[in-house]
């Protein structure tokens, strides 16, 4: 089958203005949003802020107000947890980065360091930095319940994927395999 | 030494507060109107004179912004389905009819002034965006229930 290349063109670029409006109310509560202001005196970052992480992404708040509440809450609800999930996770991403700005700044006069901590760190960094965005996506895209339900379907995948290795009698030599050449490895060493 | 000295103190006048007072009060959202309402407008200083008069005016000072903070933590980590129980406890602790409450909650929004000082922005723009589905949950609530007689 041949694709017209101007055609796959042009839908791409409707299919992004279609999520762009879709995600509009979203951005635009975003802007007017309280957690904007400048109030003096609080910190930018608590332990309690954290901890907000796990209800912002829970469904546990979106089902009880799905049940018997007007679609117009419903969907005013799913705006303020969606700007709330994108807000956590900017937040999340800036104290980390912040975090890591001191940690660098320490370290350039340090004569203590150790590479492999440094790298590890780096690496460990990165990889936040990576999944960070990749849920900032997610989020943006299908809301934070989606999100949530992404990190589920992964799981999920996992558990299917590894009853699957176990159920292939290949796959479970294989890893047996593995599992007696590294025990080797370890008692030479 | 003087400092743990000073926690231990205001720990203690914490929990003569939780005991002798918070425990009266039902509920943790009456408890927050009450803690809010002991501080002051302009200066954000929290009074209580029997607290005062027991440790120290600053020790009752401390002693409340810590008790502010941690039903204030409660209530934001509760689910909204909680809130809304906790709503409906306070509504029914004031007297007015839960339309009339639910009408004077939503016109002057006394929630944002409950918050404690020391909150941060997301925090509070959590707990206000979950109070008013509360409340509005609460509100479709009562529309939805039949209306009782009102007492002689």
């Amino acid at each position: 089958m041949i694709v017209d290349p101007y055609l796959l063109l042009a839908a791409t670029t409707l299919l992004i203005v279609v999520m762009l409006v879709s995600r509009r109310s979203v951005s635009r509560r975003f802007d007017d949003a309280m957690f904007r202001d400048d109030t003096p005196g609080p910190e930018q970052w608590d332990s309690l802020s954290l901890e907000l992480g796990a209800q912002i992404f829970s469904s546990e708040d979106l089902d009880f107000v799905a049940q018997g509440s007007s679609s117009k809450l419903l969907r005013s609800f799913r705006e303020e947890r969606a700007a709330l999930a994108l807000e956590w996770l900017e937040q999340v991403r800036d104290e980390i980065g912040r975090s890591m700005g001191e940690h660098v700044r320490a370290a350039r006069v340090s004569r203590g360091l150790r590479t492999v901590d440094e790298l590890k760190l780096a690496l460990e960094f990165a990889l936040f930095q990576l999944s960070n965005r990749v849920l900032y996506c997610a989020v943006w895209l299908h809301g934070p319940l989606a999100a949530g339900n992404l990190v589920k379907y992964s799981t999920r995948l996992a558990a299917e994927l590894k009853g699957l290795l176990q159920n292939l009698p290949l796959a479970g030599s294989v890893a047996v395999e593995i599992i007696k050449d590294d025990s080797k490895r370890s008692v030479v060493s | 030494m003087q400092g743990s000295l000073r926690c231990a103190e205001v720990e203690a006048a914490c929990q003569d507060l939780s005991l002798r007072t918070l425990a009266q009060i039902d509920g943790d959202f009456a408890r927050l109107i009450y803690l809010a309402s002991t501080r002051d407008y302009n200066t954000g200083e929290y009074y209580h004179d029997g607290l005062a008069w027991q440790f120290s005016e600053k020790i009752a000072q401390d002693a409340l912004a810590l008790c502010h903070q941690m039903v204030f933590r409660r209530l934001v980590l509760c689910s909204v389905k909680e809130l809304v129980a906790q709503l409906e406890t306070y509504a029914s602790s004031t007297h007015l009819s839960p339309s009339d409450f639910v009408r004077t909650w939503s016109c002057l929004q006394p929630y944002r002034v409950v918050i404690p000082r020391e909150s941060t922005a997301i925090t509070r723009y959590f707990f206000i965006s979950n109070v008013r589905t509360a409340l509005a949950v609460f509100d479709s609530r009562q529309v939805a229930a039949p209306q009782r007689p009102q007492s002689a």
